[in-house]
């Protein structure tokens, strides 16, 4: 007698089996993503993971049991005791179909195709084609090749096989309108929208989303293939949203930056400043050589070690003379958590100064709390409120995840003035269970109120969009002079940024101990211009030449963040590894030695141990939200960590 | 063999009958609501739009949805050799709007939209009146729009489109219209013919329905003749009609004809000889593989050449494929391109077997059935035009001298 199959309980999951493996998907779950859970690849053109299906390729054509005609694997949802079939003669023929039509109408120009390599047609063709070649020189229709569509993005429109992705991208994902397909007289087209230029700032996007040669970089046109290519895993420089991204570099050199699918963070999207900012990367403008330049006395290279001894006496110099309160420490925004974690604690454990910042302005009052909203949860506050266009500005892919809260999920986004009236934001709200309030680092105190006064309604979370890569990292650790590592107050008294600066300009501070580069410091103007000409000694760790270097009395070259290993913070708390994609510009150790060094040179014990993972360990036991978080987590804290 | 029961009544030429008239000839229109679908399921009305699906099946699965459906009268009449449904919509507008308001009773609709072909002025004239003459209560359901002049227009899912948002292409994807249709509601979509039948059908139920078939399965039918006949023209004739009948309908044979094509642009070339003796019943026809459509019956004349013919109308379905999905666009178009090649003599050897392959890699591929009844076609005229095709391939050579003057 046959069993009965046990009963399942109903948890939401249903059984089904492909290609005779049988296995349990949720409710939903369509064909193609169940195949894909067993290991099944069925092949897809116009599918995209972050779109909707609209099954027009028929390239993920399956057989289901008793359906009358094969179905797309990318649309049907699978439904409990399906059985499908991927592997039959039938759907081996129709691939073999599909292919052979769209290689009728395809140039076929693989050798001189940027995508050759990675492109689904020609793998496609390789895994799936037919045996024999039996393609027929037929009319071939002759479009343009090699349009350019913007400063960024090329065209070839031959090469186009109509999966109308890149229509889709836009209308889904963006909301803009710039591409179209457009029905000339018999044959079908993509083109630009009214022939106009494309103009959006996330264009950079369409070359991944075009699953062959159409659509192309123009920075990487006949720049490499991707099999010359070394991939590392690594995070956007440009701001502090931390879209993952993949460093593909060649010959030691970055040749571009490719998307890197992280649903919780840039969800596969990157800005265009971010993803085209990879050329400075290679910039051969950078410090190289240590060098000790006293006011008073020749300047010349030097060897690392004799630097570091030279800051170290400078140092010392100053807190003999003076107090350790004569020294100003800034670090920077874009250093790693590890580097920041080891020079506040030589500020105030070995220097033993209350003057450390890494940005100009007040962050008086700062707890963790304005950095409550992850980056996902965007999509489950029933409305946001974002203050200004500055939060967008400093992080273009937020706006992506706005979009697609409103699209999507049906949410309600309301972009008000930075400073908008916090009574008529409430009013204009209207009932809510949890609102987002997201502001940029500029613009905190006005959060503040707005936040309040919406919180008299519903739950409230912030997102605090800071400035520079790891702008979130500088605060969770510390360096500020009102906060320890973990939001826990410090000891009253440290002056800020500015205020660092406006003490060496006037005198009262003696020496400046700079770790770059800094954007913030530019930003200061004239009042830097005369704090690093008044200040005795002024220590530089840098990658970059410029107004710092040029002042400094130490020069100690640094490590840029794709040279080294380590971690950064992004906008929510995320703690994401950067790992080296080029060897060091500088034959110097890594910046967490050269501060550890400088320790030890100052008298410290217990630095030994100063490589980056060494560090990262020592973080995470001073830092348990950092523990907790791990690699790739969220640092929370709950509100009994917030001092 | 000629039939008169959609058709009955004043002379189709002179124009539409009133609501008066048609009420004061046929009766008022009857309550419907119990048991109208076990009535249609008795007699065997099956759709007239094409594909000849079980009209009570159909009602059915909108009747089971829950919430309010909609009606949508499909009156695109793309199928450039058909005008059967023109010619109904303008002489019998009333019974269309007697079978709208029977399917919505028994099918819980409220919305009733009547969709015709924008290029049938005559019969958007008649319709629009037609609608206006009818009873508040049932206007009030009622709406017109107009459908795009495209072939793949009056395909449901197509259809349902345009009204929701102005674009007439096919939808890949579930939900179908009876699921979700307009505005998101079950949708039930209905040729105009299969509605004025089920006008009669509710009046004078199944049996006479089964009766008025002439012995054949499906009640009488309206046929397009055209091609080798004095003019094309529509007529009515029950199933013991065959396709010779309804050519002396037409006026009879203007020359010799070796080919017809029954169905459309979506049907297929039969040779002349199995033609003349064909019944004109659903039935009967798909025992021999073979489908009415929509009741074309297109015969081929002697001045012109098979092998031309079917390269246009491939052209044809090529170019009024919605271009959306891969073997449509990729696939329809080379096999209108070889055939093309074909039928001007610059065909390669190769061409025909691909043609045949490709024909072979269509059916059941595409969203909607756009590239299937291409294929039939397609194969269809390979099979019944071998000798000329292979003619053309070979030799370079057609039989039909007026062919030859127009390939130059
Ligand atoms: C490409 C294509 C075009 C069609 N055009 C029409 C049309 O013009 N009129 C029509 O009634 N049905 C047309 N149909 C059939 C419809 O999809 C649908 O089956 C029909 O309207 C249903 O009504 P019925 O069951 O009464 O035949 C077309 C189908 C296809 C695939
Ligand atoms: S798009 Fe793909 S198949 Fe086409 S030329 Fe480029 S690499 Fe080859
Ligand atoms: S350009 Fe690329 S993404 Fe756009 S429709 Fe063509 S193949 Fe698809
Ligand atoms: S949003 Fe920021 S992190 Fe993301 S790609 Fe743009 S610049 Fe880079
Ligand atoms: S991937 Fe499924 S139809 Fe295109």
């Amino acid at each position: 007698m046959a069993q009965k199959p046990p009963t399942q309980p109903d948890d939401g999951h249903v059984a089904v089996s492909i290609d005779g493996h049988e296995t349990r998907v949720p409710k939903g779950t369509l064909v193609l993503d169940a195949a894909a859970g067993l290991g099944i690849h069925i092949p897809i053109y116009c599918a995209h993971p972050k779109m909707e299906p609209v099954a027009v390729c028929r390239m993920c054509l399956v057989h289901i049991e008793r359906f009358p005609k094969p179905q797309p694997a990318c649309a049907t949802v699978v439904a409990d005791g399906m059985a499908v079939t991927t592997d039959s003669a039938e759907v081996t023929k129709i691939r073999e179909g599909m292919l052979e039509f769209l290689l009728l109408n395809h140039p076929l120009d693989c050798p001189v195709c940027d995508r050759g390599g990675e492109c689904d047609l020609q793998d496609f063709t390789f895994r799936y084609g037919p045996s024999v070649s039996r393609f027929p020189i037929t009319e071939k229709v002759h479009f343009n090749k090699a349009v350019p569509l913007s400063e960024h993005i090329e065209l070839d429109q031959e090469r186009c096989i109509l999966c109308w992705r890149c229509v889709r991208y836009y209308d889904e994902i963006t909301g803009e309108k710039e591409i179209v397909l457009e029905q000339r007289g018999v044959q079908t087209l993509v083109t630009t929208f009214n022939e106009q230029p494309l103009r959006s700032s996330f264009q950079g996007n369409l070359p991944e989303v075009c699953p062959v040669g159409a659509l192309t970089h123009r920075q990487y046109r006949f720049v490499s293939r991707p099999w010359d290519l070394q991939r590392t895993a690594g995070v956007c420089p440009e701001c502090s949203y931390g879209c993952n991204l993949n460093v593909d570099s060649r010959d030691f050199e970055i040749r571009r930056f490719a998307s890197r699918d992280n649903p919780l963070v840039e969800d596969m999207w990157l800005c265009d400043r971010g993803r085209y900012s990879f050329p400075k990367w290679n910039s051969t403008e950078r410090v190289r050589r240590p060098a000790v330049r006293p006011r008073a006395g020749r300047a010349r290279d030097t060897a690392v070690g004799e630097a570091i001894a030279a800051a170290a006496n400078e140092l010392r110099a100053v807190i003999d003379a003076h107090s350790p309160s004569a020294i100003g420490v800034m670090g920077s925004a874009e250093s790693t958590n590890e580097e920041l974690f080891l020079l506040q604690r030589l500020a105030r454990d070995v220097i033993g100064t209350r003057n450390i910042d890494h940005q100009l302005g007040s962050f008086d009052g700062i707890t963790s709390e304005e950095h409550a909203l992850g980056i996902a949860e965007i999509e489950e506050c029933d409305a946001l409120v974002v203050l200004g266009v500055e939060p967008e500005e400093e992080a273009p892919v937020l706006t992506l995840r706005l979009f697609k809260a409103q699209h999507k999920r049906g949410r309600r986004v309301h972009r008000v003035a930075r400073d908008a009236d916090p009574a008529g934001v409430v009013k204009a709200m209207g009932a809510t269970t949890l609102t987002g309030v997201i502001a940029d680092e500029t613009n905190r105190e006005h959060a503040v109120l707005v936040a309040t006064a919406l919180a008299r309604k519903g739950a409230v979370r912030r997102m605090t969009v800071t400035r520079g890569v790891n702008g979130r990292g500088a605060k969770d650790l510390g360096v500020l002079p009102n906060v320890l590592p973990g939001y826990r107050a410090a000891p009253p008294g440290g002056k800020n940024g500015r205020e660092i600066l406006e003490a060496a300009a006037a005198g009262a501070i003696h020496a400046l101990l700079i770790t770059g580069p800094n954007a913030a410091l530019e930003r200061a103007g004239e009042l830097l211009d005369r704090a690093l000409q008044r200040a005795e000694s002024v220590i530089v760790v840098e990658t970059r030449p410029g107004k710092v270097a040029s002042a400094a009395t130490v020069l100690i070259p640094g490590h840029a963040i794709f040279e080294k290993l380590g971690t950064v913070t992004n906008i929510e708390g995320r703690v994401q590894r950067v790992r080296p994609a080029l060897p060091p510009a500088a034959q110097t150790p890594s910046d967490t030695r050269v501060l550890a060094a400088l320790a030890a040179e100052l008298g410290a014990k217990g630095w030994e141990r100063s490589d980056p993972m060494s560090v990262n360990r020592a973080l995470r036991e001073a830092v348990p939200a950092y523990a907790e978080a791990g690699s790739g987590g969220r640092a929370l804290w709950t509100a009994e960590r917030v001092a | 063999m000629t039939g008169a029961a959609l058709l009955a009544g004043p002379d189709p030429r002179d124009g539409a009958e009133g609501f008066a008239a048609h009420t004061a000839r046929l009766g008022a229109l009857p309550s419907g609501r119990h048991g109208l679908i076990d009535t249609l399921e008795r007699a065997g009305l099956r759709g007239r739009g094409g594909a000849s699906f079980p009209t009570a099946t159909k009602w059915r699965s909108v009747a089971s949805r829950r919430g309010d459906s909609v009606v949508l009268v499909n009156g695109a009449e793309g199928e450039p050799l058909s005008q059967k449904d023109r010619v109904l919509m303008e002489s019998r507008p009333h019974l269309i709007l007697d079978g709208a308001v029977l399917a919505a009773r028994a099918t819980g609709a409220r919305q009733i939209v009547h969709y015709i072909g924008a290029a049938h002025a005559g019969a958007l004239a008649a319709m629009r009146r037609a609608i206006n003459e009818r009873p508040d209560a049932e206007r009030r359901l009622m709406r017109l729009v107009e459908a795009p002049q495209r072939y793949v227009s009056g395909e449901e899912t197509a259809a349902v489109h345009f009204v929701n948002d102005g674009t007439a292409l096919p939808t890949a994807l579930p939900p179908r219209p009876f699921e979700r249709g307009v505005s998101g509601r079950p949708t039930l979509v209905q040729n105009v013919e299969t509605l004025a039948y089920v006008a009669l059908i509710a009046r004078h139920g199944d049996a006479w329905f089964r009766a008025v078939g002439g012995g054949g399965s499906s009640g009488t039918a309206l046929v397009t003749v055209s091609g080798a006949v004095p003019a094309a023209s529509v007529h009515e004739v029950d199933g013991s009609a065959v396709i010779a009948d309804a050519v002396n309908l037409a006026g009879g044979l203007t020359s010799d004809s070796d080919a017809v094509l029954l169905g459309g642009y979506f049907g297929s070339w039969v040779p002349a000889t199995r033609a003349w003796a064909l019944p004109l019943d659903v039935g009967a026809l798909s025992k021999r593989g073979l489908s009415l459509g929509s009741g074309v019956i297109g015969v081929l004349a002697s001045s012109d050449c098979g092998v031309e013919m079917s390269a246009r109308i491939a052209m044809y379905l090529a170019d009024e494929s919605s271009r959306q999905c891969g073997p449509c666009t990729f696939g329809l178009r080379a096999i209108a391109n070889a055939m093309r090649r074909v039928a001007t003599m610059q065909a390669g050897v190769d061409d025909l077997a691909h043609v045949q392959r490709w024909a072979g890699l269509l059916p059941g591929r595409g969203a909607c059935r756009h590239p299937d009844g291409a294929a039939i076609m397609v194969r269809s005229a390979l099979q019944v035009f071998a000798d000329d095709f292979s003619l053309h391939v070979r030799e370079h050579r057609c039989i039909v001298p007026a062919a030859v003057a127009r390939a130059a």
